[in-house]
């Protein structure tokens, strides 16, 4: 038996489960590979679609950096440019944004935008710098999605989504029409022209243009195109105009367009407008819409048509109803032969003769019919009174001949037609040349050419050339007479003559003061005469002079002031100058030789006086002087007695030294100050010359012999003398003498009453005093006394020059200074 | 072998029974909770290091992707957008004859990165594996955590351009995907290194950690 025995077990350790230390830390990875693997999906999300366009170039298109735009926001990148297989066209691929991706169907457009130069302005500037970008355009709803796309190498006209409309113009030459031309509406760009392309027959040029929105509405069957490329000039009865639209249509050609009349009908389809070459043909083709607009008449007339030409306008009363069609002759079997005539077809538009517009030809026949009888007319008439251009008008003439519309089966009916006043123009105008070649040009011509002749003759005469040269001669000589020295000289001759006249004036005024002076000197004589009778009477005299004191002296003062008021009005400078003036005349004169001659004479003069001198000391005139010298010696013995009063009368004047004159001595400091300014060293620079002239008269030759001629002089005058002698002139001059010791004697007896005197004097002084005292010391009194004491104080100076000049030069004296 | 004598001579904390703060370095018996002196939480060896450096790793290197991929700058010039990656960046440098700063920034861009992802995943992976470790895996620890954070010179550079260069139409500089995604991966790797415990370096001849 055996135990059994537990199987050995098998214990193995519990399995760690792999996610039992898991970290959480394990969740960044994950986290990280999540976000970025969603960054990666939603950026593949969001690439976009990717897209295809051929190009014939790509120029400037770069991968990975062109954009594509609409309405200039970047809707998506070039991812990559490639060739077709045919190495063709470019193909770029483009990656477009999800959001415009939808709406980019088959009606797409692409087109490369680059900088342009053009002349309707630049363009697309942006892109010098940025590169060229791809532009799109699709209208604003979504549509079936396409992926490849032809794009075009210029921005289409008529880009999807833009609103207008596209039509068609046709014209014969396309010359003046370019790519881009601006189509305009009364001067505003409202399209675009594309480039002309020739009809399937090759006998039009056919263009595309598109009318933005708005505008397109104005597009009915009564719009007109003309071309506006250019500009145009005309001369007519308006002036000179030059009409020219915008420069940019100058150059790149440009196409208006206008409504000629109103309501007009709406365009079918496939309508094809005609391109007119200028305004008024536009608008001259209102009427003719074709054939069936127009009512065809014919018009026959019997005058040139010179000037009417098909197209010509026909009007009634002014207002376009139509246009000649044809012009052309025919021959009318007439009872006189065949006669050629001229018919004119014209296509009148009822409408515009007022008639509704459903009326039919034969209406409007009918109404032409009534119209004739009536009285219409067509007659030629012209376009302009300067133009040979004729138009027809169609007149209603009142007092018209009978006439018809002239129907013929198989023709236009006639409309009549009358004589133009055309004839009548041309025949003024005639008469107008006839008179004017009926005037007598030619003898005007001749009788010009004469009167020519004449005043050649004229020209040629030599008196009439020599003139010139004359005029130049006299004008040479008054320069030179100007010239001249002597005039020149006149100035200052005048200048001379006026210093003269100055110095003249000086000297009258000097010569009238000294007569004065002799005269006063002569009435003091008299008067000192007179005092020494009246000093006789001095008691009742000094009385008197007390009261005259009290009374009157302040008046007399007050004289004395004007005086010297007056004195200091004098212009003792002016003065001081002329005397300056008159002493250089008189060097002047000095330094004449006559002058010079005069010592000679003087010194005989002298002899004379000298022999006439020991005359009178021989007849005793020196006793006689001696008796008046005793006789005046007495009256000084009376003075002396009289002075023994004097004391009380110096204590006055001391009194009134004391007082006053230091002021005084004030004012003469002044007037001193004055003095000195005063123009004396002139003065002095004159006597300074006159002294150097005197000099050289003294070191003259004839100065040297000067004793001999005073010799000659005395000699003279000693003759002179002896007969005075003679004559009794010495016992004359004794008498003199006698009176004057009688008049010594008298003068003795009064002053012996010269005490009593002495006493008056005293009151008088005192009396003087108080007077004096009365005024104040600045008083004007004063002021004008100190100022005549200046100019007395200035004299003096004078004076003491002059003594001075002649202590310097004695014989001055002897010279009459 | 070599390697296993040198690793005798080396005498672990752990195996000489003791621990050590990681903060502060003082030194306790083998089982002390709590550092006394820095109250850290003493652990002999960290046993989830392992498991964070491979999970940061992981994070660093799926970030790293798309900062290749995607562009690092958009450098708008008059309007001309120009989108640079990092190695197209390189040799853009490189046409333009400035080789020093394209050495620069491949080093900074590409080397560091790439060489960390390598460094960290060998030095995990011997650990992993239970291979000994020597003194030399150790510095290679030092090294690459020393130079994970001049790996953010092309970040910085970005960073700075963005900011200076902002003359609207003529030149902007503006920050491209990239940029976040390589700022992501070099600090996922710097995280990754420091999650790495080198001390795990040398319990690798005693034998699996428990």
């Amino acid at each position: 038996m055996s135990d059994p025995t537990p199987a050995e077990m098998v214990v193995s350790p519990p399995r760690k489960s792999v996610f039992r230390n898991l970290s959480f830390v394990w969740l960044v990875p994950f986290l990280a590979l999540a976000v970025s693997l969603g960054i990666a999906w939603q950026n593949f999300a969001d690439r976009g679609t990717l897209i295809e366009i051929s190009f014939g170039n790509a120029s400037g298109v770069v991968a990975g950096e062109t954009t594509l735009r609409y309405r200039d926001v970047v809707v998506g990148t070039v991812e990559d440019v490639r060739f077709t297989n045919d190495l063709g066209r470019v193909l770029v691929y483009v990656r477009v944004d999800n959001d415009v991706e939808p709406f980019i169907d088959d009606e797409a457009a692409f087109w490369v935008v680059r900088p342009e130069v053009s002349a309707r302005g630049i363009s697309g500037l942006s892109t010098v710098l940025s590169g060229v970008y791809i532009e799109g355009a699709w209208d604003n709803a979504p549509g079936a999605v396409a992926q490849q796309f032809t794009g075009s190498d210029s921005p289409p006209l008529n880009q999807p989504g833009r609103p207008g409309r596209r039509i068609t113009l046709a014209t014969d030459d396309g010359t003046t029409i370019s790519y881009g031309s601006p189509v305009l509406y009364r001067g505003v760009e409202v399209g675009r022209l594309e480039a002309p392309r020739l009809s399937a027959d090759g006998r039009t040029v056919l263009v595309d243009a598109f009318i933005d929105a708005p505008h397109d509405a104005r597009l009915t069957q009564a719009t007109r195109f003309w071309d506006t490329s250019g500009f145009e000039l005309s001369f007519g009865t308006a002036g000179f105009s030059v009409d020219f639209d915008s420069i940019a249509s100058l150059v790149t050609g440009g196409v208006a367009f206008d409504d000629v009349y109103e309501d007009g009908e709406p365009l079918p389809s496939g309508y094809v407008f005609t391109l007119y070459e200028a305004e008024e043909d536009a608008r001259r083709n209102t009427l003719v819409r074709g054939p069936s607009q127009g009512v065809q008449f014919a018009i026959q007339f019997s005058e040139s048509v010179n000037g009417l030409e098909a197209g010509d306008d026909v009007t009634y009363q002014g207002l376009n109803v139509g246009v000649v069609t044809e012009l052309r002759s025919r021959v009318v079997e007439t009872q006189f032969g065949p006669e050629l005539t001229l018919l004119v077809n014209v296509s009148i538009d009822p409408q515009r003769m007022g008639l509704p517009a459903e009326t039919s030809p034969e209406d409007t026949v009918d109404f032409f019919r009534f119209a004739v009888e009536t009285g219409m007319r067509a007659r030629l008439a012209t376009e302009s009174l300067l133009s040979s251009d004729l138009r027809i008008e169609l007149v209603v003439m009142d007092d018209a001949q009978t006439a018809r519309l002239t129907e013929v089966d198989g023709e236009l009916p006639r409309l009549p037609s009358i004589q133009s006043n055309l004839s009548d123009f041309s025949a003024t105008a005639e008469g107008v040349l006839e008179r004017i070649n009926a005037l007598p040009i030619e003898e005007v011509m001749q009788q010009a050419i004469s009167l020519m002749d004449a005043f050649e003759q004229l020209a040629r005469n030599e008196d009439l050339q020599r003139v010139p040269g004359s005029a130049v001669a006299l004008l040479d000589d008054t320069r030179a007479l100007v010239g001249n020295e002597a005039i020149q000289a006149i100035p200052a001759q005048i200048e001379a003559a006026v210093n003269d006249l100055t110095a003249l004036v000086a000297e009258v005024r000097e010569g009238g003061a000294v007569a004065s002076l002799n005269s006063a000197l002569a009435s003091l004589d008299e008067a000192m005469v007179g005092i020494n009778a009246a000093s006789q009477s001095a008691p009742a005299l000094a009385e008197n002079l007390a009261k005259l004191t009290e009374e009157d002296i302040p008046a007399v003062l007050a004289e004395l002031q004007g005086v010297a008021k007056t004195a200091q009005e004098l212009k003792l400078d002016e003065l001081v100058a002329s005397a300056t003036a008159t002493l250089n005349r008189v060097d002047a004169l000095i330094a004449q030789e006559a002058v010079q001659g005069i010592p000679a004479a003087v010194t005989a003069a002298i002899e004379d006086v000298r022999t006439i001198v020991a005359d009178v000391r021989a007849e005793g005139a020196v006793q006689a002087l001696g008796s008046s010298l005793r006789n005046l010696d007495r009256a000084m013995a009376e003075i002396s007695l009289a002075s023994q009063d004097a004391p009380a009368l110096t204590a006055n004047l001391r009194q009134i030294t004391e007082a006053d004159i230091p002021k005084l001595l004030a004012e003469f400091e002044a007037v001193a100050t004055t003095a000195k300014d005063l123009e004396l060293q002139a003065l002095v620079d004159s006597a300074t010359s006159t002294l150097n002239r005197f000099d050289t008269l003294v070191g003259s030759q004839d100065t040297l012999e000067l004793p001999g001629t005073i010799n000659d002089a005395l000699t003279e005058m000693r003759l002179a003398l002896t007969e005075l002698r003679e004559g009794g002139v010495v016992e004359n001059l004794n008498a003199t003498l006698q009176s004057a010791s009688d008049a010594a004697g008298s003068v003795a007896e009064s002053v012996e009453d010269l005490p009593q005197l002495t006493a008056r004097l005293e009151r008088l002084v005192a009396e003087t005093e108080a007077v004096i005292s009365s005024y104040g010391a600045r008083s004007d009194f004063n002021t004008q006394t100190l100022s005549a004491l200046r100019e007395v104080q200035n004299a003096a100076k004078s004076i003491s020059e002059l003594a001075r000049a002649i202590e310097r030069s004695p014989n001055s004296l002897i010279f009459g200074r | 072998m070599a390697n296993a004598e040198h690793a005798q001579h080396i005498l672990t904390a752990r195996a000489a029974g003791l621990v050590g703060c990681a903060e502060c370095g003082h030194v306790y018996q083998l089982g002390t909770e709590t550092c006394a002196v820095c109250g850290t939480r003493l652990t002999s060896r960290d046993m989830t290091s392992l498991q964070r450096v491979w999970a940061w790793l992981f994070a660093g290197m799926v970030v790293y992707i798309p900062a290749n991929l995607y562009p690092m700058l958009r450098t708008t010039t008059f309007g001309n957008t120009q989108e640079s990656t990092i190695v197209g960046g390189v040799f853009e440098l490189m046409d333009h004859g400035s080789y020093g700063v394209a050495l620069i920034v491949f080093f900074a861009s590409v080397i560091i990165p790439v060489s960390k992802f390598i460094a960290i995943a060998y030095l995990a992976s011997r650990v992993q594996r239970g291979k000994p470790g020597t003194t030399s895996h150790f510095h290679l620890y030092e090294v690459v955590e020393f130079i994970g954070r001049w790996s953010m010179i092309d970040v910085f550079v970005v960073a700075i351009l963005s900011a200076l260069v902002q003359l609207n139409f003529v030149a902007s500089i503006h920050p491209g995907i990239a940029a976040v995604s390589f700022a992501l991966s070099v600090a996922f790797t710097m995280i990754s290194a420091n999650s790495f415990d080198p001390r795990l370096i040398w319990d690798a001849p005693e034998g699996k950690p428990v």
